[in-house]
């Protein structure tokens, strides 16, 4: 199974950061992501289901008899579950959509190529790619695309539903296709928007 | 909180929870085992459907000499332990959440997580909530394509959408009369999928 | 377990002790506070669970946090209570759904201005003793323990010059409490243990609901130190709720005409055939206690505990958001009724205030109405909270989505109507959507009530600790020791 769930691949990966310092400084700029207007920037990118960053700079101490571990270097740990076959699909959207705030992350790791050649960003990403062991997903053949406007449907068809209350319109057939050609028409929301 | 994927209009309701626990070597080839298994079998990961809080679900498993190392002057790691990376997304406060797990899946949690080192059983709880903070590890930031929609929002929408096309596409002949009758046996085969939904307030 | 150390009220309720008064008390100095215990225990005042000798007017006593520091317990132990428990309710108004209406700056005194160390309740068999009763309980207050003013006088309503269990909506209240293991039967309309695998009701264990015993997860619950302090005691949610009778009329009145030109609600039954219907379809039970899961169609008189929605599972018959099928969903969420068995509340609430007859129109129908709210759990975070949380202020248990409950639910955004430049924040109409499901078998369609205001808006309350006896003799001797 591994990495890939229906139509869902569920990336991890490990990135090596270069130093204490930079771990400092990549932190709090990880923490104010969330002010963008939709949630993170990563809602340029919309292929992505749900994502996370987080530091990890040591492991918890079990207590005696288990021994302690250290963590020579910090780790930047990147989990996203997108819609793709591919890691390079993933890589590709997030340098076309994010440009710059890909380096203001990735800046911060060991060995990171910049963004110039796709390829070897994506070999990059290989690199400290871990494999999932078993990767659930409530809906594995539901892209973001599908479900964000199944969302907009739902809010509307019930709107709908609440003014029919009472009284039917007189030609309800007619007022059901206004708003179906309305959302058949309508773009997909923003990703982050809902 | 940077576990909770937010927008600008409110709190999502998806949760990051991620746990990081040591295995011994045996340990690891055990849950590497239990693990591929369960993936081929459906069974336990229906119970954790029906929970219906769960979005994604990454059990990763790192061993001790896999952390990346990418250049010649990053040191070595060097560790007494392989480590089990429980990485989920749910709806909901976590403590009824580790509950539902404890109360409910039990036997499938103990079986993973008995080679993770210290591990207390899932039952009683109190001693598994203990464990659970001891290696727990917040998120630095968290995204959600759809935060104001929980996992039972989303089913409930797609399940909808699925009944709406179906509606429009079988009633295009109806008469009028026909049509008024068909939108009400929509109307009741949808009924309980009509709940508002959004993000939060702050 | 013993029901002689328990306080009374918990375990088994005060069924005939129809009138009730609660008496704030605060505590400026700590000697003075445990003097005045030591002295209510002299007097035999405080009423367990088992007595030898049935009173007059029972009387009962509980500590918020604040209370008990400002009785001396030393901060070892307090520090050891739970957070929620240590903030006070007061705090915790935001996740309660406490705001707008709702919110502490809004509530009425002693809640509002002061926070209530002591709570005294006095529950009379007759209510003339009750005025009595009262005056002496404040003469043994000495100095440097001061009563909070005004207190709270409750009791059983009367509805058309009879005596009777209803609550101010006009519903029969208090007909399902825990089945509790150990307790012997206290001759209620037939308490509700909660659901097996097989669907069968069975008994909670008391540690749901008394400190020092275990608890559905097979363990003891999580206790303050020391032990012999907090052992037989428990937590008791006191809220004062305010009911809006006329908002809830008027609001059934404007759905009338929509319900009854509904497809397929055949309403039977006189003029006022739609609202009962609506007001029952809100509830979960007609207003004569019968439940809609035995009932559907209209209420028979029968106010018995044996049903479990497991026939249920759209909510045709009780709609899977009524306001009884929320606060004990029962069978209704499955896995053999193991993700709601922690989440059962003991609720004594007793009524304030007078019925408002159904011919009242005018918004000067006069006083205020309402319940207080009272709940024992043996955690106020995994009981209480909970459910107030995730079953009356949001839906998604019940796919619901974000619709509150329909009678005590809070409403997101204080109930205004989303602008329309802001579609992507919710639903268009957040004052309060409820479905009403519709019925396969009869071809009845669901009925989507909208624009329901708050009919039950929060004016004051606290969490208090209801020590046992034990654990009241050592707050009044100055002996709660950690070692």
């Amino acid at each position: 199974m591994g990495n890939i769930n229906g139509k869902k691949f569920g990336f991890t990966a490990l990135f090596p950061i270069r130093s204490r310092e930079s771990a400092v400084a990549l932190r709090p700029y990880l923490r104010s992501m969330d002010g963008h207007p939709y949630g993170s920037p990563l809602s340029s990118v919309d292929i992505i289901h749900m994502a996370r960053f987080m530091i990890i700079d040591n492991l918890a101490y079990q207590g005696v008899p288990a021994k302690r571990d250290e963590l020579k270097s910090h780790y930047l740990l990147f989990l996203c579950d997108f819609d793709g076959g591919s890691l390079d699909v993933l890589v590709r959207k997030l340098v076309s959509k994010m440009g710059e705030t890909v380096d203001d992350i990735w800046q911060h790791c060991v060995g990171y190529p910049g963004r110039s050649y796709r390829d070897r960003l994506t070999a990059y990403f290989e690199d400290c790619q871990l494999a999932t062991t078993f990767f659930l997903a409530d809906r594995p053949n539901d892209e973001v695309a599908a479900i964000l406007r199944a969302l907009i449907y739902k809010r509307r068809f019930t709107d709908f539903v609440e003014s029919c209350q009472g009284s039917r319109p007189p030609d309800l057939r007619a007022a059901f296709l206004e708003l179906w050609r309305s959302l058949e028409s309508e773009p997909t929301p923003p990703a982050g928007s809902l | 909180m940077a576990d909770r994927a937010r927008n600008q209009y409110g709190l999502g309701k998806s949760v990051t929870f991620n746990v990081i626990t040591p295995m011994t070597r045996v340990g690891t080839c055990v849950v590497r085992l239990l693990l591929s298994i369960f993936g081929r079998f459906p069974s336990t990961q229906e119970t954790a459907k029906q929970l219906s809080f769960l979005s994604f679900v990454h059990w990763v498993v790192v061993k001790r000499n896999a952390f990346p190392r990418l250049a010649a002057d990053q040191p070595k790691e060097q560790l007494n332990y392989d480590y089990l990376f429980f990485l989920s997304t749910f709806n909901g406060p976590w403590s009824p959440y580790i509950d539902a797990f404890a109360d409910v899946l039990f036997k499938a949690l103990d079986t993973v997580w008995f080679w993770s080192i210290g591990y207390p059983f899932a039952r009683p709880v109190s001693a598994l909530k203990a464990y659970i903070i001891r290696n727990q590890v917040e998120s630095d930031h968290a995204y959600c394509a759809y935060p104001g929609a929980s996992v039972r929002d989303v089913r409930s929408a797609l399940e909808l959408h699925g009944e709406l096309v179906r509606f429009e596409r079988e009633t295009r002949s109806l008469t009028a009369a026909q049509f008024d009758a068909e939108f009400g046996r929509l109307l009741i085969r949808v009924h309980n999928h009509l709940g508002s939904f959004g993000t939060l307030p702050d | 377990m013993d029901l002689s150390d328990i306080q009374g009220n918990i375990l088994r309720g005060y069924r005939s002790f129809p009138d009730a008064c609660f008496l704030f008390f605060r505590v400026d100095r700590s000697g003075a506070g445990r003097e005045f215990l030591k002295r209510l225990l002299e007097k035999d005042s405080i009423t367990p669970g088992q007595w030898r000798g049935r009173p007059e007017v029972a009387t009962n006593i509980a500590f918020t946090f604040e209370g008990l520091r400002a009785l001396g317990v030393p901060v070892a132990s307090l520090a050891s209570f739970p957070p929620e428990f240590q903030e006070g309710m007061k705090s915790r108004a935001a996740l309660l759904g406490d705001t707008g209406e709702c919110a502490p700056n809004q509530w009425d005194e002693p809640w509002h201005g002061s926070t209530v160390h002591i709570l005294v309740t006095c529950y009379a068999r007759v209510r003339e003793t009750l005025t009595g009763h009262c005056s002496e309980l404040r003469r043994l207050a000495p100095e440097g323990v001061h009563e909070l003013v005004p207190h709270q006088e409750a009791g059983l309503l009367f509805v058309d010059g009879k005596r009777t269990r209803k609550e101010h909506f006009g519903f029969d209240d208090g007909l399902s409490n825990p089945d509790v293991e150990g307790v012997p039967d206290d001759g209620g309309p037939g308490d509700t243990g909660n659901p097996d695998e097989q669907g069968n009701l069975r008994k909670i264990p008391v540690g749901e609901f008394i400190l020092g015993y275990p608890s559905e997860g097979q363990e003891l619950s999580a206790m303050p130190v020391p032990h012999m302090f907090t052992r037989n005691g428990t937590y008791l949610v006191v809220r004062k709720l305010e009911q809006h009778v006329l908002r809830f009329r008027d609001f059934l009145r404007t759905q009338t005409a929509a319900l009854r030109s509904f497809p397929g609600a055949k309403l039977s039954g006189g003029p006022r055939a739609a609202e009962d219907f609506l007001a029952a379809k809100m509830f979960g039970r007609w207003p004569d206690g019968s439940s809609l899961d035995l009932y559907p169609t209209a209420g028979a008189g029968d106010k018995s505990n044996n049903f479990t929605y497991a026939d249920d599972p759209e909510g045709a018959r009780c709609p899977l958001g009524a306001h009884v099928r929320r606060a004990n969903p029962r069978a209704s969420l499955g896995f053999g009724g193991n993700i709601v068995r922690r989440r059962r509340l003991i609720r004594r609430g007793i009524a304030y205030g007078d019925y408002l007859p159904q011919d009242v129109t005018e918004a000067n129908g006069g006083g205020r109405r309402g319940i207080m709210f009272l709940a024992f759990n043996g955690s106020i975070s995994q009981q209480f909270e909970f459910v107030q949380q995730q079953w009356m202020n949001s839906g998604d248990d019940f796919r619901q989505g974000d619709d509150a409950d329909p009678i005590a639910g809070n409403r997101i955004g204080d109930g205004k109507m989303v602008e329309p430049s802001q579609p992507f924040r919710r639903d268009q109409n957040c004052a309060g959507r409820m479905v009403i499901p519709g019925d396969q078998r009869t071809a009845r369609e669901p009925f989507l009530c909208s624009g329901i205001p708050r009919f039950v808006t929060t004016k004051g309350g606290d969490y208090f600790f209801a020590p046992s006896l034990t654990g009241i003799r050592l707050m009044a001797a100055g002996k709660v020791y950690i070692l």
